[in-house]
C-alpha cells in the first residue's frame, strides 16, 4: 500500500484515478492546482506524486521541482495529453519517475 | 591639339577655294580681254595665273605631308598677297578689278593666323598695292593703266586703301577670334554633354533593376541589361514593340507624378514572374514630355516568401489548434474510457456488458489515434535530415508489417533491386510513410492478398511501389486519396495518407497513385538520389545490418497487371 497524490486540473480524470487506485489498495488524495499540491506537499509524505503537466499557473514541472525539493524520496510520475517529445525530456531531467501519455489505456 | 585641327580644315579648304578663285579669275580676266580694248598684258596674265596655279597645286600635296601648318598657312598668305599684288599690277594697277583680292586675303590671314599676322598681312596688302601704284606712277616700272591721275588723287586712292585694309584686318580679327572661342566653349560643352551621357549610359547599363523608355506612343526606345535579363529578352528584339506586349496586367496609369504598381508578366520561357513597376513621365527641358519611364523590380520570389511565411503562420494557427483541441478531447476521453474499464473490473460482466465495454474502450481508441494523426498532420514540424538508407529502412517497415495480426493474412513480395539506396531525409517521418503505405494496403485486402514493394533506381532518385491485389479505386477515390478524412477503410484514421503526401512535400519528393476498381492499387513514390556517406554515421543504419531484416529475394515475382491499372491520377 501507498500513499499517492493525484495532482490534475481536470477533476474527472482525479476522479477515475483516485477509484483505480484505491481499488488497489492504495491511500490516495487529490488536488486540481499545482498549487494546491505544493501545499499538500509541504504538509504530508507521499511515495507517488501523480501530476499533469499542462495545467493553469502552476503545472507539472513546478510540482516535479517542489516534490524533488521538499521530499527527494516521492517518485513523481507526469502525465500528458499531448505528445511532446521537449516536455518529456524536460521531465526526465528534472527528476521524473515516469512520463505517461493519457488516453484510452491510461488506467491500464 | 584642337586649334591645330583647326588650322589645317581651313586649310585645306583654302587650297581647293584659291584654285577655284584663280580659275574664276582667269575667266573672268579672258572674258574682260575679248569683249573690252584693255591695256592687260594676257601672256604675263596667263604666265601669273599658271604659277599661281602650280603653288597652289603644291600646297595641296604639301598639305597631308608637313604637320606644320601654321607655317604654311603663314607662307600661303604671303605668296597669295604676292600673286593678288601682281595680278592687280597686270590688271592696272589703280585701273585693276582685282582690288578685292587684298581684303579677301586678309581676312583669310585674320581666321587662320593670329591678329598680328592680319594686320601684318594689311600691311604687306598696303606696301605692295601703295607700291605698285607709286612706281607706276613715277614710270619706275611699266604701267599698265589707261587713266592717269593727279598725285593727290593716287595717295588718297592708297591711304583709303591702307585704311579698307586695316579696317578688315581689325574687324576680322575680331571676329575670327570671337569664332574661335565660341568654337572652343562649344567643343567644351559638347564633351561635357557626352561625359554625362557616358554617366547616363554607365548608371542605366549598371542598375540592378530594369528600366525601359518608351516614347509618347508606348514603343520601347531602351532596355537596359537588367531589364533584359528580367523580361529575358535582348533590347535588340524588342525596340520598337510595344512595351505592354511583355505585362499580363495593365501597367500604372501615366501622369505627371510616379506611380508604383505590381504587374506580372510572362517570360518567353513561360514564367509567370511579378514585377513593381514605376511609370512616370519622360519630360525634357524646352521640348517638354517625350516619353514614358519605367522602373521595374522582380518582386516574385519575396511574394512567394512572403506566401510561405503566410502559409507557415496559417499551419502554425492551425497546429495550436490541433494541440488544443487534442487536450480538450483527449482528457475525457481518458475519464471515459479509465471510469468504463474500472468500472468493468469492479464487478464481473455478463457477455452483452463486456461487449459494450469493449465497444466503449474500441471506440476510444479510435478516438485517440485519431487526435494523434490529426497532432501530427497539423502541428508544426520539424525534419531531421540526414543521409539514410531506405533498404534495412523498407525491410524493418515490412517485417514489422507481416508481423501484425492483419499482415498475416497478406503476402508480402519484395523486389528490391539495390542493396543500398541512400538518400536525403528524415529517418523516422520515412519509415512512418512506409509504415503507412504499407499498412494501407494490408487494409485494403481485409479477405486477404499479396502486397509487393520494388526499389528501383530512377535517373536521380529512388522509386518506391507499394502495389496490393485490393479492390482498387474510383477515378474520384483516386482524386481524393491524399486528402484527410477520405479514407473508407475500416479502422483508418483517414489521415495516414494525407500525412505521406505532406511529408513527401517536405522531402521534395513526390508521389503518384494508379488505381482502378477491381485493379488494385499502386503508390509510386520517388526519393532523391544521394552520395552514400563516406563513414557510416550514427543516424545511418551501419553496412551489414540490412542482414538483420528479412533479406530481399531477387527472384519475387510481382503479379502483372496490377502495376499496369488502366486510369489513375498523378499527384505530386
Amino acid at each position: 500500500m501507498a500513499s499517492i497524490l493525484v495532482c490534475d486540473d481536470m477533476r474527472a480524470i482525479c476522479g477515475v484515478l483516485e477509484i483505480a487506485l484505491r481499488k488497489e489498495s492504495h491511500k490516495v488524495e487529490t488536488v486540481t492546482s499545482g498549487a494546491e499540491a505544493k501545499r499538500k506537499l509541504d504538509s504530508n509524505i507521499y511515495d507517488v506524486v501523480v501530476s499533469d503537466i499542462k495545467m493553469p499557473q502552476t503545472d507539472g514541472i513546478e510540482v516535479l521541482r517542489h516534490a524533488r525539493r521538499v521530499s527527494p524520496e516521492t517518485a513523481v510520475i507526469l502525465i500528458t495529453a499531448i505528445e511532446d517529445y521537449e516536455a518529456a525530456v524536460q521531465a526526465v531531467k528534472a527528476g521524473a519517475f515516469d512520463y505517461i501519455h493519457k488516453g484510452p489505456h491510461l488506467i491500464e | 591639339m584642337r586649334t591645330e585641327f583647326n588650322e589645317r580644315t581651313w586649310l585645306a579648304w583654302l587650297s581647293k577655294v584659291r584654285i577655284i578663285v584663280i580659275t574664276f579669275l582667269l575667266a573672268i580676266e579672258l572674258v574682260i580681254a575679248r569683249l573690252t580694248v584693255t591695256a592687260v598684258p594676257v601672256r604675263s596674265f596667263i604666265s601669273v595665273i599658271a604659277l599661281w596655279y602650280t603653288i597652289s597645286l603644291f600646297y595641296v600635296l604639301l598639305l597631308p605631308l608637313w604637320r606644320e601648318s601654321s607655317t604654311q598657312a603663314r607662307l600661303q598668305v604671303v605668296t597669295d598677297l604676292l600673286f593678288a599684288n601682281a595680278l592687280i599690277y597686270l590688271t592696272g594697277g589703280i585701273d585693276t578689278s582685282f582690288n578685292f583680292l587684298n581684303p579677301l586675303i586678309i581676312i583669310v590671314a585674320s581666321i587662320l593666323l593670329s591678329r598680328t599676322w592680319a594686320y601684318l598681312s594689311a600691311l604687306l596688302s598696303f606696301i605692295l598695292f601703295g607700291g605698285i601704284l607709286e612706281l607706276s606712277y613715277f614710270d619706275l616700272i611699266r604701267s599698265y593703266s589707261t587713266a592717269r591721275t593727279d598725285p593727290r588723287s593716287l595717295q588718297l586712292v592708297i591711304f583709303i586703301n591702307l585704311f579698307a585694309y586695316l579696317a578688315v584686318a581689325y574687324l576680322a580679327s575680331r571676329m575670327a577670334a570671337r569664332l574661335r572661342q565660341v568654337d572652343v566653349e562649344l567643343k567644351n560643352k559638347s564633351g561635357a554633354l557626352q561625359n554625362l551621357q557616358a554617366l547616363h549610359k554607365n548608371v542605366i547599363d549598371s542598375m540592378s533593376g530594369g528600366l525601359i523608355t518608351t516614347d509618347l506612343e508606348g514603343h520601347i526606345t531602351l532596355l537596359n541589361p537588367a531589364g533584359e535579363q528580367l523580361l529575358e529578352s535582348s533590347a535588340a528584339e524588342v525596340l520598337g514593340e510595344p512595351v505592354t506586349q511583355f505585362f499580363v496586367d495593365p501597367l500604372p496609369p501615366l501622369g505627371p507624378h510616379p506611380v508604383h504598381n505590381e504587374v506580372r508578366c510572362l517570360t518567353p520561357s513561360g514564367t509567370e514572374k511579378t514585377f513593381g513597376v514605376t511609370a512616370s513621365e519622360l519630360t525634357v527641358p524646352e521640348r517638354g514630355l517625350t516619353g514614358y519611364v519605367y522602373a521595374f523590380a522582380d518582386l516574385t520570389e519575396i511574394r512567394r516568401l512572403e506566401r510561405e511565411v503566410r502559409m507557415h503562420d496559417r499551419l502554425a494557427a492551425i497546429g495550436r489548434m490541433a494541440g488544443g483541441i487534442a487536450h480538450e478531447v483527449r482528457n475525457p476521453l481518458t475519464s471515459i474510457a479509465g471510469s468504463v474499464q474500472v468500472l468493468a473490473s469492479i464487478s464481473e460482466l455478463n457477455a452483452d456488458q463486456k461487449a459494450l465495454v469493449d465497444i466503449v474502450l474500441r471506440e476510444s481508441d479510435r478516438l485517440n489515434a485519431i487526435i494523434t494523426d490529426f497532432l501530427l498532420y497539423a502541428r508544426e514540424k520539424t525534419y531531421k535530415m540526414a543521409v539514410i538508407d531506405l533498404v534495412p529502412l523498407l525491410a524493418d517497415v515490412l517485417a514489422a508489417e507481416e508481423r501484425s495480426r492483419r499482415g498475416q493474412r497478406v503476402e508480402i513480395v519484395r523486389r528490391l533491386e539495390s542493396e543500398s539506396a541512400w538518400t536525403l531525409a528524415d529517418r523516422e517521418r520515412i519509415k512512418q510513410v512506409f509504415a503507412i503505405l504499407s499498412d494501407h494496403a494490408v487494409r485494403s485486402m481485409p479477405q486477404g492478398g499479396r502486397l509487393a514493394v520494388t526499389l528501383a533506381s530512377a535517373q536521380d532518385c529512388w522509386r518506391i511501389r507499394f502495389t496490393d491485389t485490393s479492390q482498387g479505386l474510383t477515378p474520384l477515390q483516386v482524386e481524393k486519396v491524399f486528402e484527410p478524412f477520405q479514407s473508407q477503410l475500416e479502422g483508418s484514421t483517414g489521415l495516414g495518407l494525407a500525412i505521406v503526401y505532406q511529408t513527401l512535400q517536405a522531402h521534395d519528393a513526390c508521389i503518384s497513385v494508379h488505381s482502378s476498381p477491381g485493379a488494385g492499387i499502386e503508390f509510386s513514390l520517388e526519393l532523391k538520389r544521394a552520395e552514400p556517406p563516406a563513414r557510416s554515421q550514427p543516424d545511418s543504419v551501419p553496412a551489414g545490418s540490412a542482414n538483420v531484416y528479412p533479406s530481399p529475394t531477387p527472384s519475387a515475382e510481382i503479379p502483372a497487371g496490377v502495376v499496369e491499372a488502366p486510369s489513375g491520377v498523378k499527384h505530386g
